[in-house]
């Protein structure tokens, strides 16, 4: 009988094998050229546009976060990407008859698969910030950067976490890659968001327990609005997310939707 | 009759006013600048200019500034206006003109007067207001009223705005992201070494598993 040591050290080599095999996949299938394009693109347009045709905004604050409104949106497509035929590109391709026979746990095949879509969606969000940064010290001096920006970048990749465990768990649900893609995509793209300003607007109810509605912490860290009446007399209310909540709504997210997402996929059988 | 009479009275006030207020500003020939449109910076309104030939009476405010540029919530601003006399006589030896008096207002709300000031000739005086910036664009208007004794009314004669932005005061903290990124690449971490354990203590091999580890001539 092995020692639990050479049991973790096991595990954690093929956890590793995984990720390697799902990361060359992604390159195999240009979908991180296509993401990191869209990295850099994305936030270039903030810069040439305004250089052409208009001005910059005043703060070095405003423009980031009028950019990084957008950040949310490619971290949306990136977890698609990258997770959504995660597991059911197994099943539908019928891959998983090679693989799943293998002496690899299958915890650890899952767990793989999982963390090779969160590794190219975190380094997109990477690349995004880190134009905007370049972008910022070009327009505004090295000066205009603070602990915001850090802040802000971090609550990035914890939703780029969350986004990944949602697409994830419809991967490990659904039977077909371009079901579970799409309905991963406009559920965090459409339906939550719907069902979010719904709540907010007919009903006038906080809808915190929504992860898109957290996602706009991304920005809300640099002009953070608590609640804000539309004007003399009353008008609108709008709801802006609290930092600490929104950031526990991801982790459950996170954590709750990767656990229920590995346990369908571990008792998943290939028909 | 007596209506038709006491219409023509009041009829004759207006203009009678009117012409009193026309050669009390031909004797008072006060330049006011244009007024500052909301959001217009302070510099790019034009000082007031002298007509050539005309004699000099120009009390104005010259300057509205902020102890800070780019403030946040919370911050403690110095919003200091400076009134300059650039007439050759003081303030307290006009004859004509009653009182000065100058208001702050935030939008629409007034928030400080100052009135009955002596100033001497060809110099500023500067008026500060201490102010806890909110969040958001914010317009502070100063107006500034001649009291003429003549008509025994005010009359605007300069209007300067200055518009400032407080960036909102920055939430959370962050430890607090670091930690939870941590703690789901801990989480993450246990979940990948978690089956070592576990299957120690239970057979949770699910049948496909035990089968491959058979075929493979694998020992548990």
């Amino acid at each position: 009988m092995k020692s639990i040591k050479d049991d973790i050290c096991e595990d954690v080599r093929n956890t590793w094998l995984t990720i390697e095999f799902e990361l060359e996949k992604h390159f195999k299938r240009k979908r991180v050229i296509i993401s990191f394009s869209l990295a850099v693109i994305l936030p270039l347009i903030f810069y040439v546009v305004p250089k052409i045709w208009a001005d910059f905004p005043d703060t070095a604050e405003r423009f980031a976060s009028l950019n990084l409104e957008f950040v949310s949106l490619l971290i949306i497509i990136a977890g698609s990407l990258f997770a959504g035929d995660a597991v059911s590109g197994e099943f539908e391709e019928k891959t998983g008859l090679l693989l799943f026979p293998t002496p690899q746990r299958h915890m650890t095949i899952f767990i793989g698969k999982y963390i090779g879509a969160l590794i190219p969606t975190m380094l997109v969000v990477s690349i995004y910030y880190l134009t905007v940064t370049g972008e910022v010290v070009g327009i505004y001096g090295l000066g205009a950067l603070n602990l915001d920006f850090l802040k802000s970048f971090l609550v990035a990749l914890i939703y780029s976490t969350s986004a990944v465990s949602v697409v994830f768990l419809f991967s490990s649900i659904l039977q077909r890659k371009i079901t579970s893609t799409l309905l991963g995509f406009f559920s965090l793209m459409m339906i939550l968001p719907i069902i979010s300003n719904v709540l907010q607007f007919l009903v006038e109810t906080e809808p915190w327990y929504i992860v898109t509605y957290s996602a706009g912490l991304i920005t809300d860290v640099f002009s953070a609005t608590t609640q804000v009446g539309g004007g003399p007399g009353g008008g609108i209310t709008r709801f802006s997310p609290d930092f600490y909540t929104g950031l526990g709504v991801m982790f459950a997210y996170t954590i709750g939707l990767f656990f229920v997402g590995l346990w369908i996929s571990i008792e998943r059988r290939m028909e | 009759m007596m209506k038709i009479s006491r219409d023509a009275k009041v009829g004759l006030r207006g203009p009678v006013i009117l012409a009193l207020m026309i050669a009390v500003m031909l004797l008072i020939p006060v330049s006011t600048p244009a007024l500052g449109d909301a959001g217009q910076k302070i510099d790019q309104i034009e000082p007031a200019q002298d007509q050539p030939g005309q004699e000099s009476f120009n009390i104005t405010i010259s300057n509205i500034t902020f102890s800070k540029d780019n403030p946040r919530e919370g911050d403690n601003i110095t919003i200091s206006l400076t009134i300059t006399n650039n007439e050759t006589i003081d303030l307290s030896n006009l004859t004509i003109v009653e009182s000065v008096n100058v208001t702050l207002m935030h939008f629409e709300d007034i928030l400080i007067s100052w009135t009955n000031f002596s100033l001497k000739s060809n110099s500023s005086e500067t008026f500060d207001f201490f102010w806890k910036a909110e969040s958001g664009i914010h317009t502070f208007t100063a107006v500034m009223t001649f009291n003429i004794k003549l008509l025994n009314m005010g009359l605007p004669m300069d209007r300067k705005t200055a518009v400032i932005d407080v960036t909102p005061e920055s939430i959370g903290n962050l430890y607090y992201p670091t930690a939870i990124l941590l703690l789901i690449s801990v989480v993450i971490f246990c979940a990948v070494i978690s089956p070592a354990f576990f299957d120690r203590m239970t057979d949770r091999d699910s049948p496909r598993e035990k089968k491959s580890r058979k075929l493979l001539g694998k020992k548990d």
